[in-house]
Order: C-alpha cells, then sequence, then structure tokens
C-alpha cells in the first residue's frame, strides 16, 4: 500500500474534486475553497505558534534577558549558552516560529502532487488521475474529468504569466511574461513572515533569533521560486494561504504592522521611567 | 473519415463532423462525457463512439442523430472495434462487451478484472484484448476464451496490432518496446532498444 497515496493524495484530490462540482466546476476557486479548508485545519498549529511568538516577545523584554545581553556582551559563546538556559527555564522555544512554516511542506507537497494529477492532460494522466477518485463520491465524474483548468487569465497547470509584448522573449524571465502570481506570493509570504516573526534587536542576535531572521527573508524567495516555476494552481495555494495566515493573525489581535519596518540597530536598553515634563513658566 | 467527412471526439465532451474540404463544422453532438478513443465506423456511415458517461452511442454520421446507446458499467476509456456487424469494447472496470451493431443489443460480455484502455483487435475470429493490468487475453469472436498471456509487471495502455500473421503489442513498465506474439498467442520475439538493456 503507498501510504503517501492513501492517506494524503487520494483524500486530497477528493475533497477538492467535492469541493470542485460544488463551485460550479471552476478549480480556481475550488483551490482557494480548499486551502481555506486546510488552514482551518492546522489553525490550532498556528495558535500554538502565535502563543509562542508572544512568549518569545515577552522574554526578550524581560530583565533576565537584559541582563544576560549586557553581562555576557563580549563573550558570544556565554551569551548564547545562558539564552538557551533561560529558555528551558521558561518554557519558550526558539524555533517556535519556524516549526508552522515547516508543517506546512507536507501540504504543500501533497496540494502540488493533487493539483498536477488534477490538470492530467494526456490519456495516460487522465487515467492514472481517474484512478484516484473514490467511487462512493456524490458526482458525475463524466462531468468532472478533465478538470478545467482555465481560471480568470491562468492556466493553472501551467506557469502564470501576464504577457508582455513589447518585451523580447530573449529578456531573462519577463521575456516570457509578467509573473504577477509569483510576484504576489513574495510579497504576501515576507508580510505574513515578519507579522510571525518576533520583534528583536538585530545586534547581539544569536541561536534561534537569527534562524527567524533566515527564514524571514529567504522563504519568501523560495516560495516566489516555486510560484515562477511551478503550475500556478501551486502559487494560487500560496497566495491563499498567506492571507488566510495574516488575517487570521488579526483576528487573534497578534498583527503589529511596525514590524513589516526594518528594526534600526541597537543594543538593548532596559527600559527607562519617564521623565517628569516640567511645566512652562507663565508669559513665556 | 468517411473521405468527406472527418469526426473528432474530443475532452470536451463533444463529437464533432468536419467537412474535410473546408474544415467547417457540419454537426456536433453532446456525449455527455469525455471521449478519448476513436470512432469506429460502418460502411452504412453509422458512427461508434464511447465517452467516460459510460455509455457507448451509435450515432448517424451524416446528421449526428443518435441511433442508440448502450449503459456500460464503467467509463468506456477506448474507440471500439467493429467486425462483422459485432462491436467490441471494454470499460475501466474490466468488462468486455460485444453488441450488435444494428441494434446494441448485447451479445455477450466478459469480466476480465482489469481496466482496459485499449481498443481490442479482431482476426479472423479471434477477438484479442489488452489490460491496464498487463495482460494480453484471445477469445473467440462467441466469447469463449482460447489462452491468457500475462507480462509480468507491465502495463498494456495501447492496442494489439496485426502485422502479417503476427499480434504485437507495447507493454509499459517492461524493458521490451515491442513484444510479437503468433495468432495462437505464443511469443516470437520482443525487442528492447539498446539504452534501455
Amino acid at each position: 500500500m503507498d501510504i503517501w497515496s492513501t492517506f494524503i493524495i487520494e483524500p486530497m484530490t477528493n475533497i477538492l474534486l467535492f469541493i470542485y462540482n460544488l463551485l460550479f466546476l471552476n478549480f480556481g476557486l475550488a483551490i482557494i475553497v480548499f486551502t481555506i479548508v486546510i488552514r482551518l485545519i492546522t489553525h490550532p498549529f498556528t495558535a500554538q505558534q502565535i502563543k509562542s511568538s508572544k512568549k518569545m516577545q515577552d522574554l526578550q523584554k524581560s530583565k533576565e534577558w537584559l541582563d544576560i545581553q549586557k553581562k555576557h556582551k563580549g563573550d558570544r559563546e556565554k551569551l548564547t549558552q545562558e539564552q538557551m538556559k533561560l529558555y528551558k527555564e521558561t518554557g519558550v522555544s526558539p524555533f517556535g516560529a519556524c516549526l508552522p512554516t515547516l508543517l506546512q511542506f507536507p501540504i504543500i507537497i501533497g496540494l502540488y502532487q493533487t493539483i498536477i494529477r488534477a490538470l492530467a492532460s494526456s490519456p495516460l494522466q487522465l487515467f492514472q488521475f481517474s484512478q484516484l477518485i473514490y467511487s462512493w463520491i456524490p458526482a458525475n465524474v463524466a462531468l468532472l474529468i478533465p478538470i478545467n483548468s482555465q481560471f480568470l487569465w491562468m492556466d493553472l497547470s501551467q506557469p502564470e504569466r501576464i504577457p508582455l509584448p513589447f518585451i523580447p522573449e530573449t529578456v531573462p524571465i519577463l521575456g516570457q511574461g509578467l509573473p504577477f502570481l509569483a510576484i504576489i506570493v513574495v510579497i504576501t509570504s515576507y508580510v505574513q513572515s515578519k507579522l510571525m516573526a518576533t520583534s528583536q534587536p538585530t545586534t547581539g542576535e544569536q541561536g534561534g533569533g537569527q534562524m527567524t531572521q533566515m527564514m524571514n527573508l529567504y522563504m519568501p524567495l523560495l516560495m516566489g521560486y516555486f510560484a515562477l516555476t511551478f503550475a500556478s494552481g501551486l502559487a494560487l495555494y500560496f497566495v491563499t494561504s498567506n492571507l488566510f495566515t495574516i488575517g487570521q493573525y488579526a483576528v487573534l489581535g497578534r498583527v503589529d504592522w511596525r514590524n513589516l519596518i526594518p528594526a534600526r540597530v541597537r543594543p538593548a536598553e532596559p527600559t527607562k521611567p519617564k521623565a517628569k515634563v516640567k511645566p512652562k513658566p507663565k508669559g513665556s | 473519415t468517411d473521405g468527406e467527412r472527418i469526426f473528432v471526439p474530443s475532452q470536451d465532451h463533444n463529437l464533432y463532423a468536419i467537412e474535410v474540404a473546408t474544415g467547417r463544422e457540419i454537426w456536433q453532438l453532446d456525449l455527455g462525457g469525455a471521449s478519448l478513443g476513436t470512432p469506429a465506423l460502418s460502411d452504412d456511415g453509422i458512427l461508434y463512439i464511447g465517452s467516460l458517461n459510460k455509455e457507448m452511442l451509435a450515432v448517424d454520421s451524416r446528421t449526428g442523430d443518435q441511433i442508440w446507446e448502450f449503459p456500460a458499467a464503467e467509463i468506456i476509456w477506448a474507440g471500439p472495434t467493429l467486425a462483422d456487424g459485432v462491436l467490441y469494447f471494454g470499460d475501466m472496470a474490466g468488462n468486455f462487451y460485444a453488441l450488435d451493431a444494428e441494434s446494441g443489443s448485447e451479445l455477450w460480455n466478459l469480466t476480465l478484472g482489469s481496466p482496459i484502455l485499449s481498443s481490442a483487435l479482431v482476426v479472423d475470429d479471434q477477438v484479442y484484448i489488452t489490460t491496464e493490468g498487463g495482460s494480453l487475453l484471445i477469445y473467440t469472436t462467441d466469447g469463449s476464451p482460447v489462452k491468457e498471456i500475462p507480462l509480468a509487471d507491465a502495463n498494456l495502455y495501447t492496442s494489439p496490432e496485426l502485422a502479417g500473421d503476427l499480434i504485437l503489442v507495447s507493454p509499459m513498465g517492461i524493458d521490451p518496446l515491442l513484444i510479437a506474439f503468433s495468432l495462437e498467442g505464443d511469443q516470437q520475439w520482443s525487442f528492447t532498444p539498446a539504452e534501455a538493456r
């Protein structure tokens, strides 16, 4: 028994087909709705991640954290050790912001395979796809396959491009057209990762904080690359997923748009009490 | 084609008749499902076409009017074979049917246990059938079994072909590109491209 196919591909395929049948045979809408369903199912992981982020932020504002920064400023190894010790004592995971993203990978891979198989074009591909369909699915299979791959200006089985006739084909990337969806994927992935990242100073950063920053930079680019080269159905999933996550954060009250602005490089300082404002002399 | 018209089944669920001289559409018929096989055309102008709608249809090639329909148990993948007034075809559940071409009534059927994605070959009084599970089956034209030749680890998606007095099959999933059998089902030779060895 092919475990991956039985427990991931086949269920995904049939749920996607069921939604496709409900949504007037519109595969683009089916991908969007399916993505929302998947995100709702994985919501507990997202909620957990938000909780981890909050704990991380609170920890990094705490007196103990700031004292460690100050005490071991010149000793990177000792600083890391003490930070890890503090993470352990307080039960905070430095990788809490990364794990939900990593958990998405099997879903992304499964969804990609499902979309590619659903958008079968050759008879053999169509046959292989038809083998995945449950016999009890309440739909007329003859109407469902082959899947209608057109959605707005896109062919969901192909990488998306908006033609730019004024640009020669020899120009790299743009010569094939504007990868509009890939650009949206990069932007929404970046916004999502920044909103998910903890607010932290850039100097003296070690361990999990650096990893999070690397993820914030490279993950949107990686997603953009996937969107550029793979079927646009997958890019549609990325955009929907990213927007849904941003919405999740907003609903949970965890959106801080200031995170989108790069933090100024400054050493971590304890908060000082506000200076009293002297009243102005009368008549001046 | 009958020389004047070309008949084109499509994945858009339609069967089109197109005028050879001009490319103009003469008629189209909604089959109710995608059609992936080549229709069979009788001498008196009747088209036979199956579809993913689990139906075999007989259609007047001049007008596009449906003459009869036969419901199969599962979706029909390949085109039918017409020989001596009998229509032969299989479905995805592994059922193989022989129908009277004029009336559409069933003469006999077989349960072969593996999807049939190819058209049958009829030579004299024998019917040659390939299955997705990798078997070449020989039956008489009245449905009696003659021989089953299983090809281990192979899939057979294409129809058997007649070359002289040999039956040729092209398997997938194993090295040989082509295997030749006698009309009685005895393997004569196989051809494997040098790169695949």
